[in-house]
């Protein structure tokens, strides 16, 4: 829930797949559902890397 | 039956549709009370009448925001109430975030006044101005009290009468100032507030600041590659067993779990402890809630060059501000002693 992630004031927020498999998609066949992981994972990294000044949301570009 | 027309939006449990497997239900209208309305149409009477409920699964409707608030503004239009009601939420957090949703839609686009109810530590309470939001205890017990208040203020609302002030009228404050004459001029009502406080009495300010006080983002990490990572979940992940006894909810600690030579959590080593989502699919796989799989394969690639060797872990729901910020720093203090480069902190 990235809005309300932001809202409490976490600097660096990446949206995830869903509340009850956040990184990952099961509905997937494995090597897709990992790929998914990877992807956020990978935005998370990113992120770190990132410099910010407030809450700042970023995409990693699934679902 | 004579009386104002009634909204009440609910979530799919206090609808008595189901649980967590129903919580990724689309909006749904049910002709008349149902559920908890029925309460709710009890506590209106003669004065209001519930002519529909609104449901929607707390998954759904955090998840597709826009398209379920279009599917609830079209039904508003449709039905156009004198008042939408929301909840009461206590301290579910996506039900309360959804209440806030809804209502905001509600008055902001349609100009319906909304009234929900709710924990006041629960995220929805400070979504939105436009939403009248009564303070509530943490648990359905209270549920009697905040459906009395929710028709009371509601039956204000849809009849155009004009709400006192909040400590008057019982609802959160939501900074909105209306000119008006005191009885005392301001620096003498500043002074006695001055005087009660050095003297160790009580007194009540006129004015709170509400919200979530900012923190400073931490600098970028420099070079990936020669960086430790933590990792973090909120998803309640413990051994199989629970041997710290992490409770499902309304968590104050949080436990330390070694990941030293594990390339993945897997199902028979590793549960789920959380009362706040559908727990089933990340107790197949606990990676889900913390990707422990992926990082090892970036660490593998050089990516990171290592993982701190033990992960943070509590259960995310219901947890009070002061015990979290208090969790937080904790964690945030162990890891800059170990020299930690940065955190990953999943959360359900």
């Amino acid at each position: 829930m990235p809005a309300l992630a932001l809202n409490v004031g976490a600097n660096r927020v990446i949206k995830g797949s869903r509340i009850e498999h956040v990184c990952g998609n099961p509905a997937l066949p494995p090597e897709q559902d990992r790929a998914v992981g990877v992807q956020i994972v990978q935005t998370a990294l990113r992120a770190l890397a990132t410099a910010v000044a407030e809450p700042t949301l970023f995409d990693a570009g699934v679902g | 039956m004579s009386g104002i027309i009634v909204v009440h939006y609910l979530n799919q449990f206090f609808a008595g549709i189901g649980g967590e497997e129903a919580a990724n239900l689309p909006i749904q209208v049910h002709e008349g009370p149902t559920g908890a309305s029925r309460l709710l149409q009890n506590h209106l009477g003669e004065q209001g009448r519930v002519v529909a409920t609104l449901i929607g699964g707390d998954n759904y409707v955090n998840e597709h925001q826009d398209e379920a608030l279009d599917a609830v503004r079209k039904i508003l239009r449709e039905l156009s109430p004198a008042v939408l009601i929301a909840g009461p939420a206590f301290d579910a957090g996506r039900y309360g975030v959804a209440c806030a949703l809804v209502g905001h839609a509600a008055t902001r686009d349609l100009g319906i006044p909304s009234v929900t109810a709710m924990f006041p530590e629960n995220p929805g309470a400070t979504l939105t101005r436009d939403v009248v939001v009564v303070p509530t205890s943490d648990s359905p017990r209270d549920m009697g009290r905040a459906v009395t208040e929710l028709a009371r203020l509601a039956l204000k609302l849809g009849t155009g009468e004009v709400l006192g002030p909040a400590s008057v009228d019982g609802y959160l404050p939501r900074g909105i100032r209306k000119p008006g004459v005191r009885e005392k001029p301001g620096y003498e009502r500043a002074l006695e507030m001055l005087r009660a406080k050095l003297a160790g009495e009580s007194f009540a300010s006129e004015m709170k600041v509400v919200g979530y006080e900012p923190v400073a983002a931490a600098l970028p990490v420099k070079h990936l590659k020669d960086a430790t990572l933590a990792l973090i979940t909120t998803g309640g992940i413990v051994p199989k067993g629970n041997p710290d006894r992490l409770v499902r909810g309304g968590a104050k600690e949080w436990y330390r779990y070694s990941i030293e030579g594990l390339d993945r959590l897997d199902a028979t080593h590793w549960d789920c402890v959380h009362r706040g989502f559908y727990i089933e699919i990340v107790k197949e796989s606990p990676n889900y809630v913390l990707p422990l799989d992926v990082l090892r394969q970036l660490e593998g690639r050089g990516d990171v060059k290592s993982l701190y060797p033990w992960f943070f872990s509590t259960s995310g729901v219901g947890t009070a501000v002061l015990d979290a910020r208090r969790m937080g720093e904790q964690m945030g203090s162990e890891l800059r002693e170990a020299r930690v480069d940065g955190a990953l902190l999943v959360a359900t």
